[in-house]
């Protein structure tokens, strides 16, 4: 699981059918240096790639997700899904305090 | 859940950090092994439909 920052939303008119229903988010990746304040305070977007991620949880924008890519994002659904990327967790709080090292 | 981040042959930080599912309650700035397995993680939180896949396998001596 990556943790990123919801930056806005994609809406289809056509579209497989196994969407039906699902809404579509795009999430820009945290670089970790950004991960204390992230739930507080709307983080700068990074260089890492946006992805079009699958909603269910009603994530809004500047929200502070979980992502889930590659084959696990399609466990929760009971039937075959083409999707890359699944939000599933809407954070409240990171801590992100590596060890100091003395190099 | 635990923000995991890998390290060097030199205890240094590298690469990205990642969040794993924590079974054996391990504090900050333990070394643990991380597993990637998608199967084995939903194993262990007996729901087939889990979308997790890294887990603390371990927390090392």
């Amino acid at each position: 699981m990556r943790v990123a920052q919801v930056i806005g939303r994609v809406t289809l008119s056509i579209q497989d059918p196994s969407f039906k229903g699902g809404r579509w988010l795009m999430v820009n990746p945290l670089d970790a240096g950004q991960f204390n304040d992230a739930c507080t305070n709307a983080p700068a977007l990074t260089n890492q790639s946006t992805l079009v991620a699958y909603d269910n949880m009603g994530a809004g924008d500047g929200d502070i997700v979980g992502i889930v890519e590659g084959a696990e994002a399609t466990a929760p659904f009971d039937f075959p899904i083409p999707i890359d990327a699944i939000t599933v967790a809407i954070f409240d709080s990171l801590s992100y305090e590596p060890p100091v090292t003395d190099s | 859940m635990m923000l995991c981040q890998a390290l060097d042959p030199e205890l240094g930080l590298i690469g990205a950090p990642m969040i794993a599912i924590d079974l054996f309650g391990a504090g900050l700035h333990s070394k643990v092994m991380v597993s990637t397995d998608g199967l084995g993680a939903r194993h262990i939180v007996h729901d087939d439909n889990s979308p997790i896949r890294n887990f603390i396998q371990g927390i090392v001596d």
